[in-house]
C-alpha cells in the first residue's frame, strides 16, 4: 500500500468516526401552562373582607386579608364616599381640595400580597366623581 | 449339498449389501462465517406531564417533575442529552420558566434508561391573560426538543 493510499484510508476512517459521533435522535414535547389571573375565590373568600360599613360617606374603605390590612383607601377630609354594590365605592372629588382628596395604601403591613402603588390624580379645578372597585 | 448351496447364497447376499452401507457413512464438511454488521443507535421518548399551573403574582415557584427514557445499543457511548432551550418565555402567557435535565446516562446498556426533567417557573410573575384563566395552547413556542447525540 502506498503512502497516498494509507492517507486516504486514514481520512476515510476519520470521516467515518465523525459520522458516528454526529448521530442523534430527537423527541419533541409540549410545555403546557395554565395561568390563573386571579387567586382562586375559594382561597380568598375566607381570608379577605371588605369594610362593609366603613365605606359609607367620609370614611375609610379597607380590605383586610388574613388579619392584615391589604388595601386601604382613605378619602380626604370632607370628601364624601359612598359604598355601592359589592366592592365598588364612589368618591366625590373636588378640584378645590389640595393636595389630593384621595390617598391609597396597598400592602400596608408589607407582609401580605403584592405591594404596588395606586395614585389617584384629581384634575385641578374639576369636580368629578371617582368610582372604583376593589378586587381581592 | 443343498445346505451348502443355501449358505453360499446367503454369504453372497450379505456381501452385496455391506459394500453400499460403507459408502453412505462417508462425510464431507465446509465452514463459513456469519457476518453481522451492527449499526449502533439510540431511541428517546418524549416526557409527559410537563405542565405549569400558575397564579399571577404567586409567592412560591411553580414546578413540575417529569421523566423520559433513552435506550441505546449496549456499550455505546452517549455524547450528550440536551434540550433545545433551557430558559423560555412563553409567547402566549408571557411567563418565563427554566428546564433542567438530570440523571442522564453516559453509556447505553441496551435497556430503557430514565432521565429526569424538571421545570421551574419563578414566583412573582404577573403574566398575560385576558380572562380569569388562560392556557398556552396556541403558543408558538411551547414545544421543546430533546436531542440525544451518540
Amino acid at each position: 500500500m502506498t503512502a497516498r493510499a494509507r492517507v486516504c484510508v486514514g481520512l476515510l476512517g476519520y470521516a467515518f468516526a465523525l459520522a458516528q459521533a454526529a448521530a442523534a435522535s430527537q423527541a419533541r414535547f409540549d410545555v403546557d401552562i395554565v395561568l390563573s389571573a386571579y387567586a382562586p375565590a375559594a382561597q380568598n373568600a375566607g381570608s379577605c373582607t371588605s369594610g362593609a360599613t366603613s365605606g359609607f360617606a367620609d370614611a375609610t374603605v379597607s380590605v383586610v386579608c388574613s388579619g392584615n390590612e391589604f388595601v386601604s383607601i382613605v378619602p380626604g377630609p370632607g370628601t364624601p364616599a359612598q359604598k355601592l354594590l359589592g366592592r365598588t365605592h364612589r368618591f366625590q372629588l373636588s378640584g378645590r381640595q389640595e393636595p389630593h382628596p384621595l390617598t391609597a395604601h396597598l400592602g400596608a403591613n408589607g407582609s401580605v400580597g403584592q405591594a404596588t402603588a395606586l395614585r389617584v390624580i384629581n384634575i385641578q379645578g374639576t369636580d368629578t366623581t371617582l368610582q372604583m372597585r376593589v378586587d381581592f | 449339498m443343498k445346505r451348502l448351496a443355501s449358505f453360499a447364497v446367503a454369504t453372497a447376499l450379505l456381501g452385496s449389501l455391506s459394500a453400499p452401507l460403507a459408502v453412505q457413512a462417508a462425510t464431507a464438511s465446509a465452514q463459513f462465517d456469519v457476518t453481522i454488521n451492527l449499526t449502533s443507535a439510540c431511541e428517546i421518548t418524549a416526557p409527559t406531564g410537563a405542565t405549569f399551573n400558575y397564579t399571577s403574582l404567586q409567592t412560591t415557584d411553580a414546578t413540575f417533575a417529569s421523566n423520559f427514557t433513552v435506550r441505546c445499543t449496549n456499550g455505546l457511548p452517549i455524547s450528550s442529552i440536551a434540550l433545545d432551550l433551557n430558559q423560555v418565555t412563553d409567547a402566549a402567557t408571557g411567563l418565563a420558566y427554566t428546564l433542567a435535565l438530570s440523571n442522564a446516562p453516559s453509556t447505553g446498556n441496551g435497556l430503557a434508561q430514565t432521565v429526569n426533567l424538571t421545570g421551574t417557573m419563578a414566583a412573582g410573575q404577573v403574566g398575560t391573560c385576558s380572562g380569569s384563566t388562560c392556557t398556552n395552547t396556541n403558543s408558538n413556542n411551547k414545544q421543546r426538543t430533546l436531542t440525544i447525540t451518540y
